[in-house]
């Protein structure tokens, strides 16, 4: 079994990002995070990048991962044995919730363009149902639908194994939930203080050290 | 026997020294000859592609670099002036601290164990008989293949679920259980000054290889006559004559090592919990990654101080010390 994105279930008080990591509801995720780490999670785990619980996964050595449909795809031109026993199922719902961390791609033209108005045209027409059917098609449920309207399209029910991935864009969270997502968010993300307080647990580091070393550095981080 | 004359002309003749700058000021220019001043116009031609590439290319980034350390800029936006805040706030960072540290603990672990390794290649090759040029040339790969694909060649061979590495040493019976390679701190840390001295290596060999060969064999003859031992000989002859030569190795493979990116960047990604970050890859995860241009300068920069005696140091060195006699 193996978890990829950590998420912490916070106790649901809507403080400004970051600022509402130093809360008892996730000390008890550090914790519960350590003893599943140690109990059912892949051990080498910690040195994976994105790509390595796909391997392990077709490969056999786990049985469970956090992942969008790329492991079933490739299982399904590839792994005939295991597409056959795979499916997806949404994450477990945490006591403040549920939650992803979901990527979102956002398309900007530049201020300082000089073909702002060509480039605004280009967003447009490819956003276009007409052309963005095609594309969301091929897809073929690994992609998020970017606004409502795509949660009825006939490519989240044509393989049933594939529906549940139509959900988690519902309980996601971008960064810095329950603050704003914003520059200072992301630096948060890129310096994965998120991840290494839940790693520096797994190391031996006291779930309350932890804990405190990641507040500290969001605090750093926030208050610039 | 020189005659008088003769040496009371060699006496008033100007001594063969150093060639000083400030000789070639204007008024040199204005006395020279026609000839000397198309000499001079040539070599200024020809120097000009390299300086001009200099310039651009070594002066200007380094230039803007410290200017950039000094502001607040973000990716799309220019920033303020704010002095050295980026680097009062690199230093408040603790990952930060971390990766000077691991710099440090990087290139003084990955020196010492290419330079050993480098000399018993070089010692090994020196006393070789037979197939010495496809020897050396492979000896060389590590080296000459470009460090992403070497590197990840080398992932593939630490990767926690396919090691091959674990695999070997499963079937010899060495482990019971798979060794994570990248997966702890320590571990990660050991892996990646392992892979580096293995890329390292031939440079310190090839290097220390030309130094060996050219002591003489006389002083070996001598030393064996005299009855010294293999071991007498290593630390008697061949360390201190190949010492200038060690010198200016350790010095250009500590400032490669120092400033190593590509190595860490696809080996862990500065992981398992920002543990093997080095002073680049810091710098490239803040000001890229993150978009704090300003940061990431100062962060980069921040190896400038050390990297700088390193260099004065060696430039030192090569002018008046040991290396002086032995190696210039």
């Amino acid at each position: 079994m193996a978890r990829r994105p950590p998420c912490v279930p916070l106790d649901g008080d809507e403080l400004p990002g970051g600022l509402a990591l130093d809360k008892k509801g996730t000390l008890e995720a550090i914790k519960l995070n350590t003893a599943l780490w140690k109990e059912c999670l892949d051990q080498g785990g910690l040195s994976w990048d994105d790509s390595s619980n796909n391997r392990a996964f077709l490969a056999g050595s786990i049985s469970i991962t956090t992942n969008g449909a790329s492991i079933y795809f490739t299982a399904r031109d590839k792994f005939p044995d295991i597409y056959k026993m795979m499916n997806h199922a949404p994450h477990p719902r945490g006591p403040a919730g549920r939650f992803y961390h979901l990527p979102v791609h956002s398309s900007l033209v530049m201020k300082h363009s000089k073909n702002q108005k060509l480039a605004k045209e280009f967003i447009r027409y490819y956003m276009d149902k007409e052309q963005y059917t095609k594309w969301f098609d091929v897809m073929g449920g690994y992609g998020l639908m970017p606004t409502k309207m795509w949660y009825d399209h006939p490519a989240w029910t044509r393989d049933p194994k594939l529906t549940p991935c139509r959900d988690p864009i519902k309980d996601a969270r971008a960064p810095g939930y329950a603050g704003p997502p914003s520059r200072k968010a992301s630096e948060a993300l890129t310096k994965y203080i998120i991840l290494d307080m839940l790693v520096k647990a797994i190391q031996g580091a006291t779930p309350e050290d932890a804990l405190k070393w990641a507040a500290d550095e969001l605090k750093k981080i926030y208050s610039a | 026997m020189p005659s008088p004359a003769q040496s009371t002309a060699s006496a008033a003749l100007p001594k063969p020294a150093r060639i000083r700058p400030a000789a070639f000021g204007l008024g040199r220019f204005r006395r020279a000859t026609p000839t000397e001043r198309r000499e001079w116009l040539l070599a200024l031609i020809l120097l000009t592609p390299a300086l001009v590439m200099l310039l651009l290319f070594v002066a200007y980034p380094f230039v803007r670099g410290i200017w950039l350390g000094l502001l607040d800029s973000v990716v799309g936006r220019e920033g303020d002036f704010v002095g050295l805040q980026n680097y009062a706030k690199l230093w408040n960072d603790s990952i930060f601290r971390r990766a000077a540290a691991n710099t440090f603990v990087y290139t003084g672990f990955a020196t010492v164990l290419k330079l050993a390794m480098g000399m018993m290649v070089a010692l090994m090759m020196n006393s070789l008989i037979g197939f010495k040029r496809i020897l050396r040339a492979s000896m060389l790969l590590p080296w000459i293949v470009p460090t992403v694909l070497s590197t990840l060649a080398w992932k593939w061979m630490l990767d926690p679920t396919f090691s091959i590495v674990n695999w070997a040493l499963y079937q010899v019976g060495l482990i019971r259980l798979r060794i994570d390679w990248l997966g702890g701190p320590v571990m990660a840390m050991g892996s990646v000054i392992l892979v580096n001295a293995w890329r390292g290596t031939p440079f310190f060999a090839i290097t220390l290889l030309a130094g060996l060969q050219t002591i003489s064999p006389d002083v070996y003859e001598a030393s064996s006559i005299d009855g010294a031992n293999a071991w007498q000989r290593f630390w008697k002859v061949t360390w201190p004559l190949l010492m200038p030569v060690t010198t200016v190795v350790m010095l250009f493979s500590v400032i490669q090592t120092f400033a190593d990116f590509q190595l860490v960047y696809i080996l862990t990604g500065g992981g398992p919990a920002n543990s093997t970050h080095l002073f680049a890859t810091y710098a490239y995860q803040i000001g890229v990654a993150t978009g704090k241009l300003g940061e990431g300068a100062a962060a980069s920069l921040a190896m400038f101080p050390f990297l700088f005696l390193v260099v004065l140091f060696q430039l030192w060195y090569i002018r008046h010390g040991e290396g002086g006699k032995g190696v210039a």
